[in-house]
């Protein structure tokens, strides 16, 4: 088995070697969102500008090692694009239909988690995740259908490959491991911990938020235990966690100081909020169409906490109440947890076909298309550590309503309209006003395009791997 | 026929105990239990009646006495658990059956001493030794602590009313003072102790100090390493060997938190004993379940082996005792073990001489305790010199006890008459009415129905809150 340490090679190199863990890109298999387009824009800039010092690595869990990447095996991960083979169109979307296999496999897994003792849920919850991953194989052979169209070559190989084969990384004193994927999953903080002892590397990580802590109701059972742990661990690991906001920072110093956990020392960083542009990416039949029409967007993955319920019973209201000239409701993201009555009132709900879209797997060209020719965005969410909908509508010039939670009002300020998110009449009042005032959103356009500063995923990036604030434009 | 020549012989001594000693888990047990190797050591025969309700305890004797599952005495169902002791003491004494079969044992077994440990069976022995015939034997009080403060501690702890506190405190002094002050003899664990019954004897003398001690393990060293392979950290550990006693658990929650995400996340501390099935279902250790499970490793009751093993491989042993009185043996344990052993005041009260030896540390802030926790993982492991090992020793139950024996056959050996205290006493029979009525009376237990109609019920949500009694038991 080879070895990969980071004086290999560049015994004469000034800087030390910055090491970026892709893990959650490598077993990623749709179009990037949230915390995995975090971990990929923050990878793509730091391949460009940082390409001498940079090494890339990932994560095997059974084994407990980290093993190296090629910068071109880095690449071919960024670059894989995802087609969206089944984005839903609004005909599809509206037709009466259960829930996905998917979905039932998930609440199936959930229910028996729940009913799991606590001492065994964790081991079980690994084991189906590893079965998660081996059935989306065997759907897509059994389907035929390939998930991956373009750039990836090598990419597939890679996340099959025989961890034995591929070289292990050994993290050298002064060198400086970044990591900010979806942590909690890979079971790495320990093996980090032990290799940080022996060989003192600095470890910089980013902290998105412990909602699942402060409401376990909005998510699975066990879950506010298995991050409570993951973040405990994480203060002994991390010489540094840029948290994604003021909230973010305030709400994880109190949990330290509450469990008695080592508070190491903490940033806020701001998230890009620019979509990549990805040559050649088609759009799909269904949003073209839809990008024809008046409808109002809202981005988020489709679970009770993103409260999608206040915006159906808005439109609902406003149904009621015979304004027919009401523009569609296009959600855009996956089906989540804990929205099955929801999912199924939006399903078979006569007085909302057509009002209401979903629509899955939005390559980020499609999602590009739809915030340009949207009226504006809704975004009801009940809390957030950040809210990355919000900044993106904002740098695609169109005003958001908003929901006034947690850190949601740090990413807008005054160029959003803030109401409480289960004030239903509310956001239906104001849902119609945004709707019919064309001069109104134009003075809201106007004046994000005067004072909103797109932020560059360059400067988070640079943020998060501690690196000094770029002074040229772009960057 | 010679064993009978031998008990005629020989000092006859019966132990009434408010649990079986026969197979000892708890700091109590493992006392009396030393306590009578001791006495059969120097010649004396010592036969054990326990007096406890049914089902609360393993290996019951057939000469023990048993209680109804579900006691006929209450203060206030809400806080009967950490009374339970006390509560079992009522019911006996207000049990005629029960009386007249302790009668008939002390007539039948012509003991020359009895002695009691802890204070609770107290009004049933006042009651028995008054209807006995023959003559009165030395009576002993082998107290474990200062019981009435204790007790107090643990309700107001609770949240007991402060009335009910008042009430039960009460009670129990007046009842282990009288005890304390018409005992032949008195056995203390401690100089504190020693001080404390002095002043509610109103006098020097009979008031011995026998403080906790260890004894040896058993298990080979080739025996505890296969155990530690098999169940220990690799890396280096805490330890808390504690049994099912609320004190215990009380002071766990107050010096570590509900959390120990205050520990290295490569750390688990090693808890072994009844604290370990407290931990397990209690709430404020669940709050953080996920941190906690994972620093921790809850074993149970764990057989000697496992107890030696914890002695010789645990990096550190912790103490983090906040209330409680007597001494405590898991001081004695730990301080045995040669170990790092980091407790509070409280925890090293009775082995004060050892506050200042090499590897012994006291916080009583909870943050400088937690702190300190994690500095002495880091530190070596704890290398005792020659003398130093020899002065631990000193705590094991050999010495600790040596004498006791000895002292008890110098008081019998004293001619009838000299003890002030059997001379000052009034007569036996009413005292015990006496006591027995004030302690009913004042703490108004509801109802005293007859024991077929048993109407009183216990229940307290926190489970295992004594090591001296079960938990009272709900009615069924």
């Amino acid at each position: 088995m080879n070895t990969f340490s980071s004086s290999s090679g560049h015994a004469s190199a000034p800087e030390a070697t910055l090491w970026f863990d892709l893990t959650s890109t490598l077993h990623w298999h749709r179009p990037a969102t949230g915390i995995v387009r975090v971990e990929q824009e923050c990878c793509r800039y730091l391949l460009e500008t940082e390409a001498h010092r940079l090494r890339l690595c990932a994560f095997d869990r059974k084994a407990q090692v980290f093993y190296a990447l090629t910068h071109d095996e880095g690449r071919a991960l960024l670059n894989r694009v995802w087609h969206g083979t089944d984005t839903a169109s609004p005909e599809a979307a509206s037709r009466a239909q259960g829930p996905t296999l998917e979905m039932r496999a998930k609440a199936l897994a959930r229910r028996l988690l729940g009913a799991t003792p606590e001492r065994y849920r964790d081991p079980l919850k690994w084991k189906m995740v590893a079965l998660r991953r081996i059935a989306g194989h065997a759907v897509r052979e059994w389907r035929g259908v390939p998930s991956v169209r373009e750039g990836s070559a090598g990419a597939d190989l890679l996340e099959t490959q025989a961890v034995g084969t591929r070289p292990l990384v050994t993290f050298a004193p002064g060198d400086t491991y970044l990591t900010m994927g979806l942590d909690w999953e890979h079971d790495k903080l320990r093996y980090l911990y032990e290799a940080k002892r022996q060989h003192r590397f600095t470890v910089r990580s980013v902290a998105y938020d412990i909602i699942p802590i402060l409401f376990p109701h909005l998510h699975w059972a066990g879950s506010d235990q298995a991050f409570a742990r993951y973040f405990a661990d994480l203060a002994w690991v991390a010489d540094e966690i840029c948290c994604i906001s003021r909230r973010t920072r305030q709400d994880l110093v109190a949990f330290y100081r509450e469990t008695g956990a080592p508070v190491p020392a903490m940033s806020v960083i701001r998230l890009g909020d620019t979509l990549p542009s990805v040559a050649g990416q088609p759009i799909s039949a269904a949003v073209q169409a839809l990008a024809g029409t008046r409808f109002v967007l809202t981005v988020s993955t489709l679970e009770i906490r993103k409260n999608h319920e206040t915006l159906y019973k808005a439109w609902l209201d406003l149904l009621a109440d015979g304004h027919d000239d009401l523009p569609t409701l296009v959600c855009v993201g996956a089906p989540g947890w804990r929205v099955d009555d929801l999912m199924f009132s939006l399903t078979h709900d006569r007085r909302i076909q057509g009002r209401i879209v979903q629509l899955n797997r939005v390559s980020d060209a499609e999602l590009s298309l739809l915030y340009e020719r949207c009226l504006f965005t809704v975004y009801p969410s009940l809390y957030e550590g950040w809210g990355l909908p919000v900044a993106e509508s904002l740098a695609h010039g169109k005003f958001c309503l908003a929901s006034n939670a947690a850190s949601i009002p740090e990413v807008g300020g005054d160029l959003v309209e803030y109401l409480h998110p289960w004030d239903a009449p509310g956001w239906a009042a104001r849902i119609l006003e945004y709707s019919r005032n064309d001069a109104l959103r134009a003075w809201r356009e106007a004046a994000i395009r005067e004072r909103y500063h797109v932020t560059t995923w360059a400067s988070t990036a640079r943020a998060v791997a501690g690196l000094p604030a770029a002074t040229a434009p772009g960057t | 026929m010679p064993a009978i020549m031998g008990k005629l012989n020989s000092t006859n001594v019966l132990v009434l105990t408010p649990y079986p000693v026969a197979t000892a888990r708890h700091g109590g047990q493992l006392r009396v239990q030393h306590i009578l190797d001791g006495y059969r050591a120097s010649g004396m025969h010592t036969e054990v009646v326990a007096v406890f309700p049914q089902g609360a305890y393993p290996g019951a004797s057939r000469h023990d006495l048993l209680l109804p599952p579900v006691l006929n005495a209450s203060l206030d169902p809400r806080y009967d658990a950490p009374l339970a002791d006390y509560l079992s003491g009522v019911h006996a004494a207000a049990d005629a059956a029960l009386c007249t079969a302790l009668a008939r044992r002390l007539a039948a077994g012509n003991y020359q001493v009895v002695q009691l440990e802890h204070p609770f069976l107290w009004p049933l022995l006042q009651k028995a030794l008054a209807q006995a015939e023959g003559s009165r034997p030395c009576v002993v009080y082998s107290s474990h602590n200062v019981e009435y403060t204790m007790k107090a501690e643990i309700l107001r702890r609770l949240g007991a009313p402060s009335a009910l506190t008042a009430q039960a405190e009460q009670a129990i002094r007046a009842l282990e003072t009288d005890l304390v002050r018409q005992a032949d003899l008195v056995w203390a664990v401690s100089a504190a102790d020693v001080a404390r019954l002095r002043a509610m004897r109103e006098r020097q003398a009979g008031v011995h100090l026998f403080g906790n001690g260890v004894g040896l393990p058993s298990a080979s060293e080739a025996q505890q390493r296969r155990w530690r392979d098999r169940t220990l950290p690799t890396t280096p550990f805490p330890t808390f060997i504690s049994s099912y006693h609320l004190p215990n658990a009380l002071g766990f929650f107050s010096m570590l938190s509900s959390s120990l995400a205050f520990l290295p996340l490569d750390t688990r501390l090693v808890v072994a004993g009844g604290i370990s099935n407290y931990l397990e279902e209690a709430p404020a250790f669940n709050r953080w379940s996920g941190i906690n499970r994972a620093r921790s490793l809850l074993l149970g009751t764990i057989e000697d082996v496992g107890i030696a093993a914890l002695r010789r491989y645990a990096h550190l042993f912790i103490l983090p005792i906040t209330s409680g009185g007597g001494s405590n043996i898991k001081t004695a344990e730990a301080l045995v073990s040669g170990q790092h052993v980091l407790g509070t005041t409280t925890a090293l009260r009775g082995f004060e001489g050892y506050l200042n030896a090499p590897g012994v540390h006291v916080e009583d802030d909870p943050a400088r305790f937690r702190q300190r926790m994690v500095t002495l993982l880091r530190e070596p492991r704890l290398t005792l010199a020659a003398g130093e090992v020899e002065a631990r020793h000193k705590l094991l139950w050999q010495h600790t006890l040596a004498g006791m024996a000895d002292t008890l056959r110098a008081h019998l050996a004293q001619p009838v008459g000299v003890s002030p205290a059997v001379q000052a006493a009034p007569e036996p029979a009413r005292m015990t009415q006496t006591t027995a009525h004030a302690a009913i009376t004042t703490t108004r237990i509801t109802p005293v129905a007859a024991p077929e109609t048993r109407v009183a019920t216990a229940t307290l949500d926190a489970p295992g809150l004594s090591d001296h009694a079960p938990p009272a038991r709900r009615q069924a």
